[in-house]
């Protein structure tokens, strides 16, 4: 197998990527209708890389799995997008959007691919205003902006609490004006299910039609996967209920090397699992811990309601700890937090699995007004959801998995190790490192899609030689061969247990052993559990209906499946990097304070792996990283 | 072309459903003539003039083209709008303005037609050579069944003029509803109540 | 860690066991050629914290349990944005709670003991898929026959060179709220999806930037809504009640005043289409 290269180019490093875009070979304009790309999930790097390519005269086949494009995941981001506008005059500029990025990644992302994003960043902006995003204004017209996830400057424009949703309106909207100019063909409620690759370039797809159960063959001159990250492997998560790993675990089964899975972010302020019938989480704008305290009783098992604990008896636990930022420390501290006073029984609510956010000080230093004006539509929500009136009575918090930031690995040009395979957004394992900074999932999406992959497919499309391809050949029928096997063998087994029932198991045994904090022995015993649960799925799972219709226990069943093998090379991963980084912290690894230690010796390097069979050891691949612009610091919140 | 467009023939219902509307306001004034105590000399003065009138058959026209019109298009949106739903809901509820004059406007349009073609026959095309129109209304008024009969005419006209005039002008683009409401209900009442009194008052003043 | 869990577990477990009942009468339909029908079942252990999904989800994996086929929904984000879910509960489009989504309406809403329907959105443009999925692609229809503005990738200016009122950006974005879930349609008597139109009609057409092409865009998408078969609106208002966006059907006087505008200018003859 091929070693990894990055194909990174030379010279300076704000000279990268313009240098690059003159190097890459383009496509005749006349020539662009003889190619067609697909391009797989439609949330914000999907749609707006089908658009684009669609624009530049592609001939692309777009697909999601939802009934419509515009329901992909991302319309659910609230916070908002970065960008180095420096509208504000506060002192932003490319550079300080990179450094941040690539400090807050806890140095573990690739400098050029960072660089690049906040070049762009500024673009997005600009296209997404044209599109007709109604961004939040000053009173003379202006855009505003606002400071997000501990940032010194002000560079997030946010539409509301929806900013996701309306940048994905947008990217779908120009996607729904190439439909109708006959450049993009549609196929909602579509899964894919296999990649085909033919003469070692990827060539196609296989899709399930998901209303008829239908197989169907896709040729093209490249693939684009768009297709979100792999946060339900844990069950519970603030991710939609069908975001899954199968597009990028299929392709990983085909060859395409899985990077950094052990990656993953857990935001502090969710609401907190009110009972085994839980089917996801909810998240709540980080902005709330600027004017709320966190507290737990200081003893454990402490019954009363919390406004029969007095002042003397509460644990302010972060302030505390941390008596520089206090409430506000960084995410992944935050939440490290929350579990220990947890896992020490001082946690409250019916399982004693959430603490307290305190805003009766707020309230009554700024008046109710006030925090009703900031916080207004985060307390109506957290009230609809528990029945509690959080200006009474504090709310209940606890951390929840939300991002994740390890994917397929890709080179500069977004292209896997599999030749015509590109991966955008949070399906790739690019830019963010080991941890992401706040509102900088947008601003990745759309760069992907807007302004990288038109110019790098170009590229790949110009500068090799192609030969004419099409779903008769005979790689297409073993590609649906497979994939029918699949969902025969998962209709056959009839057993006792719920696609669900498994996949709470493993979604538990991953929190408790693969979640905020790990250790070796912990990941060990995982490793060997996850094992155990997938036989026992394809030994006792029920799947009824069959394969020719409308099924979604189906459907859920084959992602389930993809979700037990990524389970197992996910808590490999997490062994394997045997040092704390980011949102990966390894209980061995951490300074007397607490906090995560890094091991830049050993492990300053993207670990991609290689698939080699279910049930067998991946092999691990390493890309070093090298940072030639910034200097690596150890991070200090006390 | 504008008829065959959703709003267009939303519009085109609007339109001549107001001026339909005025035409009421005009015939209900000259009704109340008929309440001025004077054995109808008045009544009669004004109906002979609008007969005598040059411009009566031109504007009885146009009336009547505005009626069609108001009942083509009116049928046209109801067979569109049954089209759009085929199957049914086995439980229906209503959390908005859905009133029984909303869901019954083609029914309660309907009976009207009914109602205005009897209502032409008995005053307008009758034979009452031997009578003045005063005369005719009188005597046709002593009937319990006319009169009856006239006056559910005049609610269902009510019903319907509820939900239409206030509809007419968020059709127009004119978003007042809140404010309409009131103005609204008052004019239903006004005209429905108006035209149905006139009769009652005559068969009971007899 | 593992200790946690299980005490979370059999208290939740504690919980349901003393939890409300349901009888629930769901529309089974195995697929478009069907008739379908009303199924009754029973669902128990229901906690009052749980979404009305999550109390379906219940109740999806005990029939499996009991070797008996789950009903299909569609559901997704599960947090009140993608415009995924969406039920007709007692007769009201995404049931009793006001401004909220069908995975927004928790089960302390309902009375515990009674009857709850449950049926899927109905109407000729919206055809079920199975049970109580609907095929809402007519839609995304509607929006390409012009919900857009025509600026390709990297052709915009920057992004302050054209201010906008806070008022206006804010009135832009009432309007641009809404998730496209249907229930507008699935409320009206009609089946009508004007609210749907007209908001995104509305969207575009008070931005500068949805100027340019502001004169045919109503036009296009208000015949696509027809040759899609959604009904006329008759302005009961029923859309603006259930909508979760709370979506208003000002919206539809606007776009109402956009066709008069139309019609107004079209008698001016002035070209209603610059081409692309």
């Amino acid at each position: 197998m091929a070693t990894l290269n990055s194909r990174v180019p030379g010279g300076p490093l704000a000279q990268k990527w313009e240098r690059h875009q003159f190097e890459l070979k383009l496509v005749n304009p006349a020539n662009k209708r003889h190619h067609s790309v697909i391009v797989v999930g439609t949330g914000l790097a999907g749609a707006s890389a089908a658009a684009t390519l669609a624009e530049l005269g592609y001939n692309v086949l777009s697909f999601c799995l939802q009934d419509s494009p515009r329901r992909a995941h991302s319309i659910a981001a609230q916070g908002g997008i970065n960008a180095a506008k420096n509208y504000q005059n506060d002192g932003d500029s490319v550079f300080r959007l990179f450094y941040d990025t690539i400090k807050g990644g806890d140095y573990r992302s690739r400098e050029a691919n960072v660089h690049r994003l906040a070049e762009i960043s500024s673009n997005i902006i600009d296209q997404c205003v044209a599109q007709g995003v109604p961004f939040a204004r000053e009173y003379g017209g202006t855009l505003t902006n606002r400071s997000f996830g501990g940032a010194q400057v002000s560079r997030t424009f946010y539409a509301r609490g929806q900013t996701g949703q309306q940048l994905l309106l947008g990217a779908y909207s120009a996607l729904m004006r190439q439909v109708a100019a006959g450049r993009v063909q549609l196929f909602p409620r579509s899964e894919m299910l296999e990649p085909v690759i033919v003469d070692g370039h990827m060539r196609g797809i296989v899709t399930r039609n998901l209303c008829s159960g239908e197989m169907q063959s896709w040729a093209a001159d490249a693939v684009v996967l768009a297709t979100g990250g792999y946060g339900n492997v844990f069950f519970l998560s603030t991710n939609a209920k069908a975001s899954n790993v199968t597009a990028t675990w299929r392709a990983h089964r085909r060859g395409a090397f899985f990077a950094n899975p052990c990656f993953t972010q857990i935001h502090p302020t969710c609401i907190p699992v009110s009972g085994d019938f839980q089917s996801k989480l909810t998240l709540m704008s980080e902005s709330l811990r600027n004017d709320g305290r966190v507290w737990v009783p200081t003893t454990a098992g402490d019954g009363r309601t919390p406004d029969q604990i007095p002042e003397a008896e509460r644990d302010y636990y972060l302030e505390r700890r941390y008596p520089g930022f206090g409430n506000l420390v960084p995410r992944d501290v935050a939440s490290r937090a929350a579990k220990a006073v947890c896992d020490d029984g001082l946690g409250v609510g019916s399982a004693g699995r959430s603490v307290y956010l305190d805003f009766v000080e707020a309230i009554k230093r700024d008046g109710l007004d006030v925090i009703r004006q900031k916080y207004g539509n985060l307390f109506q929500m957290y009230e609809e959801i528990t029945n509690e009136d959080p200006y009474k009575t504090p709310m209940r918090i606890y951390p929840a998995v939300h991002y994740t930031m390890g994917g397929l690995w890709v080179d500069y040009d977004l292209m896997s190790n599999l030749p015509g395979l590109f991966v955008l957004g949070e399906a790739n394992f690019s830019d963010h490192g080991a941890n992401r900074l706040g509102a900088s999932a947008l601003m990745q999406g759309l760069a992907d899609g807007y302004f990288v992959i038109p110019y790098t497919l170009g590229g790949y499309l110009a500068g090799t030689r192609l030969g004419e391809v099409t779903t008769e050949h005979p790689a297409f029928a073993e590609a649906e061969a497979a994939a029918s096997e699949r969902i025969d063998s998962l209709l056959a087994v009839r057993g006792k247990r719920t696609v669900d029932d498994f996949h709470r198991e493993l979604g538990l045994l991953l929190w408790d052993h693969c979640g905020m904090a790990r250790n070796a022995s912990g990941l060990t015993q995982a490793l060997e559990r996850v094992r155990q649960i997938r036989e026992e799925f394809w030994q006792n799972v029920t799947v009824l209906g069959t394969p020719g219709e409308f099924n979604q226990v189906l459907e859920r069943a084959g992602r389930v499946a993809d979700f037990m093998e990524f389970a197992e090379t996910m808590t490999r991963d997490a062994l394997e990097r045997d040092e704390s980084c980011g949102g990966h912290f390894r209980e061995e690894h951490q300074t007397g304070e607490g906090e995560a230690r890094r091991d830049d010796d050993n492990f300053a390097h993207v670990a991609a792996w290689e698939f080699t069979g279910v049930g067998q050891d991946p092999v691990l691949h390493k890309e070093p990283l090298v940072f030639e612009n910034v200097s690596l610091s150890q991070r200090s919140y006390k | 072309m504008i008829l065959s467009s959703s709003i267009g023939k939303k519009l085109g219902m609007a339109l001549t459903g107001l001026l339909l509307f005025g035409f009421l306001l005009a015939h209900l004034s000259g009704n109340f003539l008929l309440l001025k105590g004077d054995g109808g000399a008045t009544f009669n003065a004004y109906s002979e003039f609008l007969v005598g009138h040059p411009l009566l058959i031109p504007v009885e026209f146009i009336l009547l083209g505005i009626f069609l019109l108001h009942i083509v298009l009116a049928i046209s949106v109801a067979r569109d709008n049954r089209r759009a739903r085929p199957v049914g809901y086995r439980v229906s509820a209503s959390v908005g303005g859905r009133s029984v004059s909303s869901r019954t406007m083609i029914y309660s349009g309907l009976t009207t037609l009914i109602f205005v073609a009897v209502h032409l026959k008995t005053f307008k095309y009758a034979d009452h050579a031997g009578d003045s129109l005063y005369g005719l209304v009188v005597t046709t008024f002593t009937s319990e069944l006319y009169v009856g009969g006239y006056a559910v005419a005049m609610v269902l006209l009510g019903f319907h003029l509820w939900h239409a005039f206030q509809s007419a002008f968020q059709t127009l683009g004119l978003h007042a509803r809140p404010r309409l409401r009131g103005l609204s209900i008052g004019l239903c009442i006004l005209i429905a109540g108006g035209f149905a009194m006139i009769p009652l008052a005559i068969y009971l003043g007899k | 860690m593992s200790a946690g869990s299980q005490a979370e577990a059999a208290v939740s477990t504690e919980r349901r066991a003393s939890g409300m009942t349901f009888t629930l009468e769901i529309w089974r339909q195995r697929n478009a050629d069907d008739p379908g029908r009303m199924v009754a079942y029973e669902a128990t252990r229901v906690s009052p914290d749980m979404s009305f999904l999550e109390m379906l989800d219940l109740l999806n994996e005990e029939l499996m349990r009991k070797g008996e086929e789950p009903f299909a929904f569609d559901s997704d984000c599960r947090e009140g944005i993608c415009g995924m879910c969406g039920l007709v509960i007692n007769g009201v489009a995404h049931g009793p709670g006001t401004g909220t989504t069908t995975c927004q309406l928790y089960m302390r809403l309902f009375k515990n003991g009674s009857r709850i329907r449950v049926e899927p959105w109905r109407a000729r443009a919206f055809p079920v898929v199975r049970d109580l999925v609907v095929d809402r692609s007519a839609f995304d229809r509607i929006i390409q026959a012009g919900g857009y503005t025509s600026v390709n990738t990297g052709s915009a200016p920057d992004a302050n060179a054209t201010l906008i009122s806070q008022a206006r950006a804010e009135e832009a974005m009432d309007s641009a709220a809404c998730i496209g879930c249907g229930a507008c349609v699935a409320s009206c008597k009609n089946a009508s999806a004007m609210l749907f139109v007209a908001a995104k009609v509305k969207h575009l057409g008070v931005l500068p930037q949805g100027q340019p092409e502001r004169r045919q865009r109503g036009v296009t998408m208000l015949e696509t809504m027809q040759e899609e078969g959604f009904g006329n609106c008759t302005n009961e208002y029923e859309c603006e009640a259930v909508c979760p966006k709370e979506i208003s059907t000002s919206n539809i006087a606007f776009l109402n005043r956009e066709y008069i505008r139309n019609l107004v200018s079209l008698s001016s003859l002035r070209p209603l289409v610059t081409s692309e």
